[in-house]
């Protein structure tokens, strides 16, 4: 009796010391130095020895591109890519909590704007080839994807906004604002609208905004301490929204000009012109409406609008187990051959100078109409500082077009609240 | 006989307690062996040996990360990572595993002192000890109950309290960005610091108290109006005098049934000041358009009415399914004495509902206190309102902090705001549910 009681107790350590020691054992995977760091110093990349990778991407042609540049790229370097799809708004947030995991994606794509938090807590790697790419790039992309002077990401894509308009109401386009507005009064009658747009957002205003002088932080968008939303130029161009509320769409407030309802009136032929991203196209098309894109009007002072623009690009997690396979993969699917597919799938703008030349791209109008907008355009700053600034200019805008509020203390008050936060991020 | 020899033994060995402790504080078991129960006390000390070997290393590793954070940032040469570093949130995480693994560890060696203490005792008192099996058989027999709760506690402790915990951590931390986020930077412990920027910071104080008014006002209005409207169907629905009773009920129940979200961005539209469907029938009636969206204090009311048309229906099949309940006599017998329809409300009908929709209550308040994905889809805190820093004339208290701290990635900051709002409405969910009856007792 005795010897099975003891038994019992020493069973019932065991496997409660084994737990226990399971639990310990979790410590030491962090530990793990990661040897093959040092190697990569040789310029000669190729992917480790029984490399895979997982490839994150958008859906619908996104993905059907994403899939066909996996089975391509096995086929060249015979590494096994796997496709998942996370969209390019959610994979920065869950790189963060995937990534040290081990969970998130070798390569995934993000929008410029919003990758610049993981990039500042070192969840990407850089560009393995950033002379290279810096040759071969339109500059905004460049610009768009480096953080701190230090190219990070692999660009595939380069999209603005410009003016849509309706073929079947408009003959000509529009060559200046005032032209613009003049053909769009005359436009609006009824259920008709001349022009719209949406003048709370800081996205879409900045055009004017930068056009006549305005900047979000100096320095290329990296100078923080350098604010130039209130400035002359700023003002002008705020000024002007109070123009076309006068002149074009009077006694509406800014909350009823909504994205839905711009869209649903021009999908109806209904809206003459509109300002919006190559993301409407395919939705207008569907539609029916027959539209053409050119270039935002010029302003008054004789210079084109600045529109923001946004870069798609591909980003090296830095958790993954194969960086260097994984850095091929990203330079695989921005090389020349493969963004040219990717325009054909999926219309992205490729924005490799060598493609913007090309007779495909050159033979759409309103990919032509997008280009020659992206020549004007500015990246929109990709500092962790710039999602404080959207809000307090919304809150500007708003005073200005419903309130006729002066339109430099409002913007006077949205830089302040701007800088106050901004200071206080750094605490 | 017996007792006399009992005394005898305890004043010859007055000092077992003490010796069996004592020796049991030094290592575990020996005060066991002292107290002749060889098995316990190997067992005891086999446990320890083991505790010493394998859980010494982890255990302070885990704590010394816990307390430190970290000390080694990352390292990178030529875009590949040469040091991975310290990863503060995860030496964190892992250093409260480990801290609780050593309050478990604590509590057995607590329970091991104990049990020698106890032991010692009889002993002193010249009672027989039970022997090995005995102990084994008592604790089954006896902590049958606490065998059985065993592994919903751990899950509880895993799954429950070890996030709570680690949630409120981070309030006491710099965690944010752009400058304290991990892997590239390491995170430190900052203390209440948090809590004192809170109420210091420029953007957080002008914007407080305005926000944190209207949402006690948005969470006391929103729950009263959709149980008083829900309580106002439902009896009217109950009464002989309507008819088709089921179908009004289903229509009405509709709202319900339709998934939230869609139904909040149709009345977003349905709002428009200018192609809304509401302005349009206003119009054409000759009445005024109404700046829905576009006024303050017309935002707020919609914001309401949408709320209330979402959130009636369940509180009519609530009272409903209470309504059926309540004994038909009891009308009878109000009719019978001369009571009104209105008294017998008051006095039959309210407070029966009302002892099982008062918690219910509660939590209705407490859910639309945090009601933010409604606020979001519905408005977005808009009107923006350019008096507030971040906020609109409709943002509550989460939604703002939303904008403000999680959009911006000011993770430590948020979570000292979620604990500040979770003490708000804990406080008041405890308190209220303390002086309800129906939630005294049981049955």
């Amino acid at each position: 009796m005795f010897k099975k009681s003891t038994f019992l107790a020493f069973v019932l350590l065991l496997t409660l010391s084994m737990v226990l020691a399971a639990c310990g054992a979790e410590e030491e995977v962090p530990e793990e130095a990661e040897s093959d760091g040092e190697e990569a110093v040789d310029f000669e990349v190729v992917p480790e020895e029984g490399a895979e990778l997982m490839l994150w991407s958008d859906g619908d042609e996104q993905l059907e591109w994403a899939e066909l540049m996996a089975e391509k790229f096995e086929g060249e370097y015979g590494v096994p890519v796997q496709v998942e799809e996370v969209t390019q708004e959610d994979a920065p947030e869950r790189l963060a909590t995937d990534g040290p995991s081990g969970q998130a994606a070798d390569v995934f794509a993000s929008t410029h704007d919003r990758i610049g938090r993981a990039i500042s807590a070192g969840l990407v790697l850089e560009n393995f080839w950033p002379e290279e790419y810096e040759e071969e790039f339109m500059e905004a992309a460049i610009t768009a994807t480096s953080f701190e002077d230090e190219l990070f990401g692999y660009p595939s894509g380069i999209e603005t906004y410009a003016l849509f308009y309706n073929t079947d109401l408009v003959e000509e386009a529009p060559e200046t604002m005032d032209e613009l507005l003049e053909v769009a009064s005359e436009l609006t009658e009824g259920d008709r609208y001349g022009f719209m747009m949406e003048p709370q957002n800081l996205y879409f205003v900045y055009a004017f905004l930068g056009g006549y002088g305005g900047y979000v932080f100096g320095d290329e968008g990296t100078d923080i301490n350098d604010l130039g939303l209130n400035n002359e130029g700023a003002v002008q161009g705020t000024e002007l929204l109070l123009r076309i509320r006068d002149e074009v769409v009077p006694g509406m407030a800014n909350e009823d000009i909504t994205y839905d309802v711009r869209t649903a009136l021009f999908e109806e032929g209904n809206l003459a012109f509109d300002i919006n991203g190559p993301w409407a196209v395919r939705g207008y098309e569907e539609a029916g409406v027959d539209f053409n894109v050119v270039p935002l009007p010029e302003l008054e002072n004789g210079e084109s609008p600045t529109s923001f623009s946004g870069t798609r690009g591909f980003y090296v997690n830095a958790y993954t187990d194969y960086p260097d396979a994984a850095s091929l993969l990203a330079q695989f699917i921005t090389n020349e051959e493969n963004l040219l597919e990717a325009y054909e799938i999926t219309g992205a703008l490729p924005p490799r100078l060598e493609l913007v030349e090309h007779d495909d791209i050159q033979s759409n109008p309103i990919s032509v109409g997008f280009l020659e907008q992206a020549s004007h355009a500015v990246p929109m700053p990709n500092v962790p500082e710039m999602p404080l600034v959207w809000d307090p200019m919304e809150a500007a805008f708003t005073e200005v077009w419903n309130q006729d509020v002066d339109p430099q203390e409002a913007l006077d008050r949205a830089v302040d609240t701007i800088e106050t936060a901004i200071e206080e991020q750094q605490n | 006989m017996s007792n006399n020899l009992e005394l005898q033994v305890s004043h010859k060995d007055k000092s077992h307690r003490k010796i069996a402790t004592l020796l049991s504080v030094l290592f575990m078991g020996l005060g066991q062996l002292y107290n002749k129960q060889y098995s316990k006390g190997i067992s005891w000390a086999l446990f320890e040996i083991i505790a010493l070997i394998f859980f010494i290393k982890p255990i302070s590793q885990g704590l010394y990360g816990l307390i430190t954070l970290g000390e080694t940032p990352q390292v990178r040469e030529r875009g590949r990572v040469v040091d991975p570093g310290d990863h503060s949130i995860l030496l964190m995480a892992e250093g409260l595993l480990m801290l609780m693994a050593l309050v478990a560890v604590l509590a057995i060696y607590f329970f091991s002192i104990r049990d020698a203490y106890l032991v010692g005792k009889l002993r002193e008192q010249g009672k027989r000890v039970m022997n090995f099996k005995e102990t084994v058989r008592n604790v089954w027999e006896n902590g049958y109950a606490y065998i059985l709760i065993t592994p919903t506690a751990i899950c509880m402790i895993l799954l429950t309290v070890f996030p709570l915990i680690f949630t409120a951590l981070i309030a006491f931390t710099n965690y944010s960005s752009p400058n304290y986020l991990p892997p590239r930077a390491l995170v430190d412990w900052v203390g209440i610091d948090q809590f004192i920027r809170l109420f210091t910071m420029e953007s957080w104080r002008g914007t407080f108290l305005g926000v944190f008014s209207w949402t006690i006002i948005w969470a006391v209005l929103s729950t009263l109006l959709v149980v008083f409207a829900g309580l106002f169907v439902a009896v009217v629905l109950s009464q002989k005098i309507v008819k088709y009773r089921k179908f009004w009920r289903n229509i009405y129940i509709i709202p319900w049934a339709v998934p939230g979200f869609v139904s909040i961005l149709i009345f977003r539209n349905l709002y428009n000041g200018e192609f809304g469907v509401f302005n349009d029938m206003l119009r054409s009636v000759g009445l005024n358009a109404i700046p829905w969206l576009s006024d303050p204090m017309w935002a707020k009311v919609s914001v309401l009415l949408t709320n209330l048309w979402l959130g009636f229906p369940f509180w009519m099949a609530l009272f409903t399914a209470v309504l059926t309940t309540i004994s038909k006599e009891l009308y009878e017998a109000a009719e019978v004495d001369g009571a009104t329809i209105v008294q017998q409300f008051r006095t039959i009908t309210f407070p029966i509902v009302m002892v099982a929709a008062i918690p219910l209550m509660v939590f209705t308040f407490a859910f639309n206190f945090n009601q933010l994905t409604f606020i979001y889809l519905m408005t977005e805190g808009g009107p923006s309102n350019a008096n507030y820093t971040y906020a609109g004339h409709t943002d509550i208290l989460l939604s703002w902090i939303f904008k403000m701290t999680l959009d911006n990635g000011q993770y430590a900051i948020a979570s000292a705001v979620a604990l500040v709002v979770f003490l708000i409405i804990a406080g008041f969910a405890y308190f209220n549910l303390r002086n309800t009856k129906s939630m005294k007792g049981d049955v």
